[in-house]
């Protein structure tokens, strides 16, 4: 592929990202409302409150729309670049998220997430590697999934794929998993975290825990108090996901000193080098915002400037949401089958409860912010 | 006989980022322009500000009058809410004054309501002010 | 005459290629043996064009070896094989793969090695018999 110029690239992303801007637009300003105003089984507004179908989840149903009923299931050319920029406007929108938090309030809930990712994240990586090799998964692909479900990442899964010499095809087919589970939850999770009366804390932490990737994260946590605020769900489980996301590149440097240590070779791999590649820069972003915040740099809280960077923030993010949604290829995502799938499912499945007790068990409703 | 056909993968070309590292640093470069946009539009830009309830409740008293300055700290009006309070995992109701302070400096262009009204929650505009060019609202 | 063989890799798109052999034996015909890769690209918001690429890349060069030693085995027959590597959904691309070849029939295994999507959407070998304009052959 040749280099494009500036000018060109640029005005390949403005069709895809016209659509994505637009529906948003449409959504916050025409759907929502009038949803809010429908008197649907006495209640007004039911639809919004009880359904949750607040602008946050609309936007990535439609995107749903989109990609598998108009698009039929690819994203056509012109729009493919358009919508790639969904990542820039998560990644934007976690970086600003670094905002809702002072240092210190970072320092609190942080040291708690630490402790419990940690122990999730690793705990699902021995899981699988018991369970793969009960049911008969080769080694590789063990060392992949194990990544996969543990972290919850597709860039995980990668990573440790090519570490691990796994399988392309199968690598494929441990994405597909762990997208199914995510997008399952990611919908199924607000509805069960208020029909267990969760706090905001509560339900932030125990969807940060790594069943979801970043972008399901932020949705999920949106959809179940779309406000963005410190101590909204949001906030919380976004501390998680960075923590979560920056044991990436230490899971790697795991799981593949674990696979080499059975094999004749060995390959040289240095957690620097991992550490350097792997690690998600934007993370440095965030901790930017937050030393923003914490010199009150940001306006004080309830300012004006506040509600308004925080308005922007949910509009990033709305765009980004739509992007999610047209991400989302449901066939796909059916059409895996096999081995993975069942490690996928069964480990998904397990540190989901397990998470969801663990947390309605020793989380307290209020946190230290 | 068999007849092969070499096959290349179509590598698809970045259009704006070239790689993860870019796109982080775009988005870096994103979230400052979107930080800076917004706190130079705040302090220079706007022109006034639609001061609307804070809460669902009654105006009791309103602390300020038209084309009055006022400065962070002062009390703008005080009003009675309904707290909801987390009182040994129940959730408790209580009736209370709170006096809601400016978090600006500027001057009061309009006074919109009065005491004894009831406003409701981001509906109710109560005050219109005007923030102190320079200065964050 | 032209036929096409969709290959994913299973026993039964062995079969499938095998029983193809024959009849293009038979019938002078040449054969394509086609693989489907799955788009990955587009798959999550989470993968960047680097992994993008280095995936497909690998299920390229993986598609390429398997489909060579599946043509090899019939090597010593006398038909005309070409190769053929397409990216996205399976039906969708067999489908566009005997418009461009032209194949006058579609020859598939009755099922694949895909698991639980075959229970719930019913199996690609029904799909793209219920939607190619051509004639489809599948093989038991």
């Amino acid at each position: 592929m040749g280099e494009q110029s500036l000018v060109r690239r640029i005005l390949a992303i403005i069709p895809g990202l016209a659509m994505m801007v637009l529906t948003l637009y449409v959504l916050r300003t025409y759907v929502e409302p009038w949803m809010g105003n429908q008197v649907v089984l006495g209640q007004k507004g039911w639809l919004v409150k009880s359904l949750n179908l607040n602008y946050i989840l609309m936007a990535i149903i439609v995107g749903l729309f989109y990609r598998n009923v108009l698009f039929r299931g690819k994203i056509p050319g012109w729009a493919e670049e358009g919508f790639r920029t969904t990542r820039l406007f998560i990644k934007t929108g976690v970086i600003l998220l670094g905002s809702l938090y002072t240092l210190q309030s970072l320092a609190k809930v942080g040291s708690i997430a630490i402790l419990l990712i940690l122990s999730f994240v690793f705990g699902t990586i021995i899981f699988v590697m018991w369970f793969g090799r009960y049911i008969g998964m080769d080694r590789s692909m063990i060392g992949t999934m194990s990544a996969a479900c543990g972290v919850c990442g597709v860039s995980a899964a990668i990573a440790t794929s090519t570490a691990v010499k796994a399988k392309p095809s199968d690598v494929a087919l441990a994405l597909a998993t762990i997208l199914g589970f995510g997008v399952l939850t990611m919908f199924i999770s607000p509805i069960l975290g208020k029909l267990m009366q969760m706090s905001d804390y509560q339900f932030g932490a125990w969807v940060g825990t790594g069943i979801l990737n970043s972008g399901q994260v932020l949705a999920t946590c949106l959809a179940f108090n779309p406000a963005i605020a410190p101590g909204t769900a949001v906030a919380y489980g976004e501390i998680w996901n960075v923590v979560r996301v920056v044991s990436i590149p230490f899971v790697v440097f795991f799981i593949t000193v674990w696979f080499w240590r059975g094999e004749a070779a060995s390959e040289k791999i240095s957690l620097l080098t991992l550490l350097r590649d792997k690690f998600p820069l934007f993370v440095l972003g965030f901790f930017g915002m937050t030393i923003l915040s914490s010199l009150d740099l940001l306006g004080q809280e309830g300012s004006h400037t506040l509600k308004l960077l925080r308005e922007v923030m949910a509009w990033i993010f709305g765009i980004g949401l739509v992007g999610i949604g047209a991400y989302i290829d449901v066939r796909e995502i059916l059409a895996a089958g096999g081995k993975p799938l069942k490690v996928g499912f069964a480990a998904g499945f397990i540190k989901y409860v397990i998470a969801l007790a663990v947390i309605l068990l020793f989380l307290p409703k209020e946190a230290a912010f | 006989m068999a007849k092969k056909k070499p096959q290349e993968t179509t590598g698809k070309g970045m259009t704006v980022f070239k790689s993860d590292r870019h796109e982080d640093i775009g988005a870096i470069i994103f979230s400052v322009v979107v930080v800076a946009g917004v706190l130079i539009y705040m302090a220079f830009f706007v022109g006034t500000i639609s001061f609307a309830a804070p809460s669902d409740g009654k105006i009791l008293s309103i602390g300020v009058v038209e084309n009055a300055p006022i400065k962070t700290g002062d009390v703008l009006l005080t009003m009675e809410v309904k707290e909801k309070k987390l009182v040994h995992g129940k959730t408790e109701e209580k009736v209370v004054k709170k006096e809601i302070k400016s978090k600006m400096n500027g001057t009061v262009i309009g006074v919109k309501k009065a005491a004894g009204d009831q406003v409701k929650k981001g509906k109710d505009v109560i005050m219109v002010l005007k923030p102190r060019t320079g200065t964050l609202p | 005459m032209n036929l096409l063989v969709a290959h994913d890799g299973s026993e039964q798109s062995d079969k499938a290629l095998a029983a193809a052999y024959q009849l293009a034996e038979k019938l002078g015909a040449a054969i394509t043996v086609l693989t489907v890769v799955p788009d990955l690209c587009l798959s999550s918001e989470e993968v960047s064009i680097n992994e993008c690429n280095l995936i497909t890349k690998s299920l390229y060069t993986d598609a390429q070896a398997a489909l060579q030693r599946a043509v090899d085995k019939g090597a010593d027959k006398a038909v005309k094989i070409e190769v053929l590597i397409k990216e996205g959904h399976p039906v969708d691309q067999i489908i566009a793969a005997a418009a461009e070849t032209k194949a006058d029939f579609i020859v598939l295994g009755a099922h694949g090695k895909h698991g639980g999507g075959k229970y719930l959407l019913g199996s690609v070998s029904s799909k793209v018999a219920m939607h190619s304009n051509g004639n489809v052959i599948i093989i038991k």
